[in-house]
């Protein structure tokens, strides 16, 4: 059996075209961990152009949703869009249903960013179909949960963010049941509810830095800051604030930097004017 | 009375002295033109050989002759005729054999601003009759080149060359010319460069990653060779030599990755060879996710910057 088991034929070399498609989204992969976001950019587009040649949808959409996040990160709202037409916009090609809907909460989390509610909504909508029982289901909810936040529907945010943190429970993804708790809290916040807003941002933040997820701990310290600031607990807030702002810095994330700052700056303020 | 004149003594024998002292001074000047008409040549024997010229600026009457640059002669005569201005010159006959009839004259100077003299050339071309000249004989004139013809002969020669020099300075001024492109090529590639560095420290980082993992792959096989060995002893023995070997081999490679940098391609490819086929055989292969493509995380908090508070603040800066 032994013998047999040696003599098994290896397994067959990938074909260099797909090798190169491989290698450039591993490459890609390694400058975003690394902080490179224009090299990760660049990698994520060779890697599309080379599945592109190649008619690879599953190559094709992983390569597309990969480059509209970077192009998200980098504050390039409109690439990250253009990014996913080769999924969204390309009728000839069989992507997997789940492919699909990660393409579509891919736009309807780009539309968030620039604040088209309608048409974050529409798309959430369509990846909910695609979707039906995959893995994503607990960030669609998620984001369907944001949106109704946006929009001021308090119980609908708290239902949907109920709903996600079942979900990622359920499939065991615990960044979206992170990102649950994390809504909870800002739904609490809305709702004037400090304690219950300290007490699930407090979860989120376990988890967050259980996962080290530096962008997600800063959004659970901003979130504990503002819990604190609605407790009339100033100088815990100020605490918060100011670790969020040693997180960005240490993200070397401007947008990040930029908004603890004004959140420091603004609580600066307020004795003064009262 | 008869007083007969008695010349005086002293002018006894007068008439022959008298004569005699003529004699002498006629036969010194004599002697002494004799001398300067021998030294100015009047008793050589000289040949008359001529030549014509456009003009005879700078020739005179006198002007030396040379052969080889000795004196034979001179310009005797010049004279107005229909081919121009007839020279005339004077050979002294003993070096005339010397001079072939092919042979031509030319004006020279001795040095920049030396004296002139015309230049006997015999005849180079060894075709030509080699008779020498005779009486009367008429030999060649080369005239010498102004300075006008100097200068439009440099032109001549220069012209090409200007010519070429601008047409390189037309191409390489050419906005898609050959230097332009090799030129933005070569910036193209400077600045490429960081983000070559920067990739080749991924690929460092991931073979070191790769050798590690290939490291904790021997280990585990290491492992499931254990109860192996107790049925098949022998068959074991030979795998752990093997596997030992292997994992030493991975350790030398990243060794020599991490010293010797210039070996570091080589040596990579060497290392991914190893990890390939360590991947393939049936020890591994099971424990290695096979390569596919990568998608990140769907992450539904991505475009989340940050809570309404903060928007608000940003709005009103």
């Amino acid at each position: 059996m032994l013998l047999a088991a040696c003599g098994s034929q290896p397994a067959k070399p990938k074909p260099p075209a797909v090798s190169t498609a491989l290698e450039a989204n591993r490459r890609a992969e390694a400058q975003l961990r690394g902080g490179d976001l224009e090299g990760a950019a660049r990698g994520y587009r060779e890697a599309l152009r080379a599945s592109q040649a190649l008619e690879d949808p599953d190559g094709i959409a992983a390569n597309a949703i990969n480059l509209s996040i970077v192009y998200q990160r980098l504050g390039r709202l409109a690439d990250a869009r253009t990014s996913l037409a080769p999924v969204l916009e390309q009728p000839n090609l069989k992507f997997a249903p789940e492919r699909l809907a990660q393409a579509s909460l891919r736009r309807a989390l780009i539309d968030l960013d620039e604040r088209r509610y309608a048409s974050a909504g529409e798309w959430a909508g369509r990846a909910e179909s695609q979707c039906g029982a995959c893995p994503l289901s607990a960030a669609i909810h998620n984001v369907q949960g944001q949106l109704a936040l946006e929009s001021g529907r308090l119980d609908a945010a708290g239902a949907g963010a109920q709903r996600a943190l079942d979900a990622s429970r359920a499939s065991g993804d615990r960044a979206e049941t992170a990102n649950a708790l994390r809504l909870m809290g800002l739904v609490a916040l809305r709702s004037g509810d400090g304690t219950a807003a300290a007490a699930r941002m407090g979860e989120a933040l376990a988890v967050d830095r259980d996962l080290a997820a530096p962008r997600k701990i800063y959004l659970d310290l901003v979130g504990l800051g503002r819990a604190s600031v609605l407790l009339g607990e100033r100088d815990a807030a100020r605490a918060y604030y100011e670790r969020a702002l040693a997180v960005s810095e240490a993200e070397r994330d401007t947008r990040g930097i930029a908004e603890a700052s004004a959140l420091i700056r603004t609580l600066e303020q307020k004795p003064a004017s009262q | 009375m008869h007083d007969p004149h008695v010349p005086p003594r002293r002018f006894t024998g007068i008439r022959r002295k008298i004569s005699l002292f003529m004699l002498t001074a006629v036969v010194g000047v004599a002697g002494a033109v004799a001398l300067v008409a021998y030294k100015q040549g009047a008793f050589v024997r000289h040949t008359a050989i001529y030549f014509y010229a456009a003009d005879v600026f700078g020739i005179n009457k006198g002007m030396a002759v040379r052969l080889f640059g000795l004196p034979v002669g001179s310009v005797r005569e010049l004279q107005i005729a229909d081919r121009g201005v007839k020279v005339e010159l004077s050979i002294m006959t003993e070096y005339v054999s010397r001079v072939p009839k092919s042979s031509t004259a030319r004006l020279t100077r001795e040095g920049y601003i030396g004296a002139g003299t015309i230049q006997i050339v015999p005849g180079g071309d060894p075709t030509a009759s080699s008779e020498p000249v005779h009486e009367g004989d008429v030999i060649a004139f080369v005239p010498n080149r102004g300075v006008a013809e100097l200068v439009e002969d440099i032109k001549v020669q220069l012209t090409p060359m200007v010519n070429e020099m601008r047409r390189m300075f037309a191409e390489m001024n050419a906005p898609g010319s050959d230097l332009r492109k090799s030129l933005q090529g070569a910036s193209v590639v400077f600045q490429q460069l960081p983000e070559t560095n920067r990739e080749m420290r991924d690929v460092l980082r991931d073979a070191d990653r790769a050798v590690r993992a290939t490291q904790t792959t021997m280990a585990s096989a290491a492992r499931v060779t254990d109860p192996l060995e107790k049925d098949l002893p022998a068959v074991t023995a030979t795998l752990g030599t093997a596997l030992d070997s292997l994992a030493g081999a991975a350790h030398e490679i990243r060794t020599v990755a991490r010293s010797n940098g210039d070996a570091l391609h080589d040596t990579l490819r060497d290392g991914r060879e190893v990890v390939g086929a360590a991947k393939s055989s049936w020890l591994i292969r099971d424990y290695i996710e096979s390569p596919a493509m990568r998608t990140l995380p769907v992450d539904s908090f991505e475009s989340f910057g940050a809570g309404p508070e903060v928007k608000a603040v940003k709005a009103a800066r």
